[in-house]
């Protein structure tokens, strides 16, 4: 066959014309918003805020441990996408740990406190919240990983662990993030910087793959022309990508010299204030939730864990990268229902008080 | 076009670089995306300027291309013997050309992070980043050239089986290399790169006055 090069023409011109059309759009859209479930408020100090997501009839709830990286109404963005109501339509009440930044008054966390002492505070809000003695607990991303270290350190705490897009093994081949950390002086990290800004991980991040997250990804943005809602849902969507939170460098020095440097939870040999923290003390069940295609946390760091834990194992693969395990159409119909399955299989989920 | 003002003029610069890069001028909508430079502060406006930005990119793509294609449609011989020519095989530069835009404009968004900073501008610690980014914008180089022969490849079984109606086709095979060129990358120095751009921000963190974040 040949190339109709009329075609060719015309369908260039008209895409040229759309991606004016929609840039200028987009250039004088409202700030993004996420459009996010009822809450309520449980609790909120200068480290966190605890927020609840009732569900008419919660047969349990669970409590969402999230990262310091980004902010978490990525789980929420909204009511097509959203890993919190698929929760909800599955009877599971949420609450949803929210980490505060530091600022000119508050330094942050450092990863001792929060593991030892503000998580185990945040989650006895939560249980007493909900009336139970115990609840399980999903930690996302590197939220999975401070999970883990509190499950290591009070098993009796949670009765079951779901880990999405965990890290556990640090030090995994394909794992770029490790090469960028790997030779950094995390003591003048921590001495000489208070906080970390948000640019500077957008930056690393997009370096790992700057010509899909540079260029390929905006290849299709001339249709949102003809879309407003998928306009406003480009738009959500970017500002949590490029709307990170400051973090505090004492926990950023932290977490890369034990984990990415030392590889300390894997190999057993993390101590957070002359505590041993061990896998293999974490009693409770896991399901170890992972991505396929994810670059950021690649599947051989998470599913190291298998092994590890002196309960009972499980994993599920979701086909798809780092961010699509949120909030891709798929997602939202394999996700919440993984959980709710694996959760309700299960006895003794919800401890009563 | 409405005059564009800027935060501050490193801003300026990087976002000035970047539309010169992407042949702005000449793209539709230059009115209401030059009027969204003007409110840059926010992100809708930044993003508007991707979006234009990258529209500039596929334009200049497919200009690139357009006289292989043309021949591919018209030549006697076959599709593939036009599109490996040694014309066609000199217009396939622009494929390396266009992912060194990207790159650069990648890199320049990178240090932009830096340039505002107070006493910072000329010092050896940023010196030593921007170093470590031009090695890494090295290595995305080498591997897009690396994937030339690929892409070469992909299009002309592409159009041989399917032809070629819509310029989407032409992106698709582009990103399919772009993805290549990544994989390429990391086994031909990208991950010693992004071990030196990641100690490259020792020197900088070892300056106790930067970066000032307070909000």
């Amino acid at each position: 066959m040949k190339p109709d090069l009329a075609a060719l023409d015309a369908g260039l011109a008209r895409y040229l014309d759309e991606i004016g059309l929609a840039a200028g759009q987009l250039a004088m859209a409202p700030p993004a918003q996420a459009t996010g479930a009822a809450r309520r408020l449980v609790h909120a100090d200068h480290h966190a805020r605890l927020w609840a997501y009732e569900a008419p009839e919660a047969k349990t709830a669970i409590v969402i441990v999230y990262a310091f990286v980004n902010r978490p109404h990525m789980l929420d963005l909204d009511e097509r996408r959203s890993l919190i109501r698929r929760l909800l339509e599955q009877q599971i009440s949420v609450y949803l740990i929210e980490w505060q930044e530091p600022d000119q008054t508050y330094a942050g966390l450092e990863l001792a406190s929060c593991v030892l002492e503000v998580l185990p505070a945040l989650l006895q809000r939560a249980t007493g919240d909900f009336g139970a003695k115990a609840l399980p607990v999903l930690g996302v991303c590197q939220g999975g990983s401070l999970s883990l270290m509190l499950a290591a350190r009070r098993p009796a705490s949670l009765s079951a662990l779901v880990l999405l897009v965990t890290p556990v093994d640090f030090q995994s081949g394909e794992d770029d993030l490790r090469r960028f950390t790997i030779g950094l002086d995390t003591e003048a990290l921590r001495t000489n910087w208070r906080s970390l800004p948000p640019a500077i991980l957008d930056h690393l991040f997009l370096c790992l793959k700057p010509f899909e997250l540079r260029a390929q990804k905006y290849l299709h943005a001339h249709r949102l022309a003809e879309r407003p809602q998928g306009l406003a849902e480009f738009l959500r969507m970017e500002s949590w990508i490029f709307g990170g939170p400051r973090q505090s460098t004492a926990l950023v020095a932290d977490f890369v010299r034990q984990c990415y440097q030392n590889n300390a939870l894997l190999r057993g040999t993390l101590r957070l204030h002359d505590r041993d923290i061990r896998l293999s003390a974490i009693t409770a069940p896991v399901l170890n939730v992972y991505a396929s295609a994810d670059h950021l946390v690649p599947p051989a760091a998470s599913r190291a864990l298998a092994g590890k834990t002196a309960g009972d194992y499980q994993e599920l693969a979701f086909v798809g990268g780092h961010i699509g395990i949120f909030v891709s159409e798929r997602a939202q119909s394999l996700i919440a229902s993984g959980i709710a399955d694996w959760l309700f299989r299960r006895e003794n989920i919800t401890t009563k008080a | 076009m409405t005059t564009p003002s800027f935060p501050n003029p490193f801003q300026s610069l990087w976002l000035g670089h970047w539309c010169g890069l992407s042949g702005l001028a000449e793209l539709p909508g230059q009115l209401m995306v030059g009027e969204a430079y003007g409110r840059l502060a926010g992100l809708p406006a930044t993003l508007a300027a991707r979006l234009v930005a990258n529209a500039g990119l596929v334009r200049q793509f497919v200009a690139d291309w357009r006289p292989a294609l043309a021949a591919a449609a018209e030549a006697e011989a076959s599709v593939r013997t036009a599109i490996l020519s040694q014309a066609s095989l000199a217009r396939a530069q622009s494929l390396s050309e266009n992912l060194r835009l990207v790159t650069m404009a990648w890199t320049e968004g990178a240090m932009s992070v830096f340039w505002s900073q107070p006493g910072l501008l000329g010092t050896p610690a940023l010196l030593r980043l921007h170093e470590a980014l031009v090695t890494l914008a090295g290595a995305y180089l080498r591997a897009a050239d690396a994937s030339l022969a690929g892409f070469c490849r992909d299009l002309t079984e592409h159009v041989e089986h399917h032809g070629l109606h819509h310029h989407e086709e032409l992106l698709t095979l582009w990103a399919q290399a772009a993805r290549k060129a990544h994989g390429e990358a990391l086994r031909s120095g990208l991950a010693e790169a992004y071990a030196a751009f990641g100690n490259a921000f020792n020197p900088l963190i070892a300056r106790s006055a930067m970066p000032e974040v307070t909000p």
